[in-house]
C-alpha cells in the first residue's frame, strides 16, 4: 500500500488549507523573532501543522484550531525540537541551494540579534506583544503570571532593546490593555 | 504603541512575510500520509520494502535534494521551493505515533489535556504553561524497549517535584507510568523525561494529563480551561 492510497481526511481539507495559508507566515515570523533562525522557525511551524493535520478530524471542530497550532508551535519551539540541531545540521547540508536573495537589512539583523540577548520570558513576551498582537492580559494568561509581571518583562525588554539598538524613545508606559 | 520599536517590528514582519514561501498544505498532507503509510505498512509485514521506498521517495524526489515527499501534481516547481522541515521517518517515529494512539480520545475524554508525543531522548524537557490548579492523572506511555525516568516539576523554575517514576517501554501494550499530579496554582508544569541507553533515539513516548476532578478540559480554543460546574462536565 502506498501512502497515497490511504484515505485522506474527508471534506476538511479546504478548511485546513485556508488556515494554513492564513497563518503559516505570521507564525513563522513570530518564531523567527524568537529563535533568530528563520529555517528553524519554518520547520517548527510546518511540524505544528503536520501534527494538526494528523488529527484534523477532531481539531476542525474546535472553535479556534489556530490556537492549537500556535500552542503546538510554541511548545515545539521551547522543547524537544531544538535538540535535533545536529540532525538538522546534517540535513541542511544536503539541501539544494536556495535561490539567493539580498540579505536582510542591517536593522532587521540588529533587531534579531538584540532579541537573542533577552531572557526567554522577556523575549516571548515582546514577540507575543509586537508580532502576535496579544494584549498584556492575554500574554499574562498564556504565561500564567500576573499582568504586572508581563508589564515588567516588556518594560525591561524594551529598555534592553532600546539600549542595544540605540533608540531613544522606545520605552513608553505599557498600554494597559 | 507608536514607538520606534513598533516600527522595527512592523518592518520585520512585513519584510519577512514577503520572503517566506510556505512549503504548502499539500506538503503537510504528503508528510502525514507518508507517516501513516509507513506505520500501516510496517504492521503488514513489509517494513523493509516500504522504508526503502519511503526513504527514496521522501529524501530524494525529483532533483534529489528536497526533503519532503512530493505530491507531484501539487508542486509547481520543485527547485524553487525553499528547504522544508526534515521529514522524520523511521521506526522511532512509528513508535512515537503508536504511543500517541494510546492516549485518550479527546472526543470522548475532554479532560485529557496537554498531551504530546515524541521520540525518547536522554534529556527531554517540556514546559506546559497553561495548567489550571487541579489534580491530574498523568500517564506516560513508552513504546519500544528500555526505560524512561520521568519527573514532573511545578512552575517555570525551581525544584518542586510533583511526581516522578520510571516508565517501562514495551513494543506491545506498554503499561503506562501513572502519577497523580496536584497542581496547586494556575501556571507552569515542567516534564522531564530521560531515556536509558536502550530507549534513547529508538523508543517513542506519549503523555497526557487527565483531570481527575473533571474540572479541567481541553479548551475549544486549544489551551486547557476550567469547566463550569453547571455545564454538566
Amino acid at each position: 500500500m502506498t501512502p497515497e492510497a490511504l484515505p485522506a481526511v474527508p471534506n476538511e481539507t479546504s478548511s485546513f488549507d485556508e488556515i494554513y495559508a492564513a497563518h503559516y507566515g505570521d507564525l513563522t515570523v513570530q518564531l523567527y523573532a524568537y529563535f533568530g533562525d528563520r529555517q528553524e522557525a519554518q520547520d517548527v511551524v510546518q511540524e505544528a501543522f503536520c501534527r494538526a493535520y494528523a488529527r484534523w478530524r477532531t481539531m476542525s471542530r474546535f472553535d479556534d484550531p489556530v490556537a492549537w497550532v500556535r500552542r503546538v508551535a510554541w511548545n515545539l519551539a521551547v522543547s524537544g525540537w531544538r535538540r535535533r540541531r545536529t540532525v538538522r545540521g546534517f540535513l541542511g547540508r544536503q539541501r539544494p541551494e536556495e535561490h539567493q536573495v539580498d540579505g536582510p537589512e542591517p536593522e532587521r539583523v540588529a533587531l534579531i540579534a538584540a532579541l537573542a540577548t533577552l531572557p526567554d520570558n522577556h523575549r516571548r513576551a515582546i514577540v507575543l506583544r509586537y508580532l502576535a498582537d496579544l494584549t498584556v492580559a492575554e500574554i499574562a494568561d498564556r504565561e500564567g503570571v500576573p499582568a504586572g509581571t508581563v508589564k515588567s518583562w516588556l518594560h525591561r525588554a524594551r529598555q534592553a532593546l532600546a539600549a542595544q539598538l540605540a533608540l531613544t524613545d522606545a520605552a513608553p508606559e505599557e498600554d494597559p490593555r | 504603541m507608536t514607538d520606534k520599536l513598533e516600527t522595527l517590528f512592523q518592518d520585520l514582519r512585513t519584510r519577512t512575510l514577503n520572503e517566506i514561501v510556505p512549503p504548502g498544505a499539500s506538503k503537510v498532507r504528503a508528510t502525514v500520509r507518508r507517516r501513516r503509510g509507513v506505520a500501516v505498512s510496517a504492521g503488514a509485514g513489509v517494513t523493509v520494502a516500504v522504508i526503502l521506498v519511503g526513504a527514496g521517495v521522501g529524501l530524494y524526489p525529483g532533483d534529489g535534494g528536497s526533503y519532503v515527499a512530493g505530491d507531484p501534481g501539487a508542486t509547481p516547481s520543485g527547485s524553487d521551493w525553499p528547504p522544508v522541515m526534515p521529514d522524520p521517518t523511521g521506526p522511532e517515529y512509528d513508535r512515537a505515533q503508536t504511543a500517541g494512539e494510546l492516549l485518550a480520545d479527546r472526543d470522548k475524554t475532554p479532560t485529557s489535556i496537554n498531551a504530546t508525543q515524541g521520540v525518547v531522548i536522554a534529556d527531554y524537557e517540556n514546559h506546559m504553561n497553561d495548567m489550571p490548579a487541579d489534580t491530574y492523572a498523568f500517564r506516560f506511555y513508552c513504546v519500544g524497549s528500555g526505560t524512561v525516568v520521568v519527573v514532573v516539576k511545578q512552575g517555570d523554575s525551581g525544584d518542586t517535584v510533583l511526581g516522578q517514576g520510571a516508565a517501562t517501554c514495551a513494543d506491545n501494550g506498554p503499561v503506562p507510568l501513572q502519577l497523580t499530579i496536584r497542581q496547586p496554582v494556575y501556571g507552569y508544569l515542567r516534564i522531564f523525561a530521560a531515556g536509558d541507553a536502550q530507549s534513547n533515539d529508538r523508543a517513542g513516548f506519549a503523555f497526557e494529563f487527565l483531570s481527575t476532578t473533571g474540572k479541567t478540559g481541553f479548551g475549544p480554543s486549544g489551551p486547557p480551561y476550567t469547566l463550569s460546574t453547571s455545564a454538566g462536565g
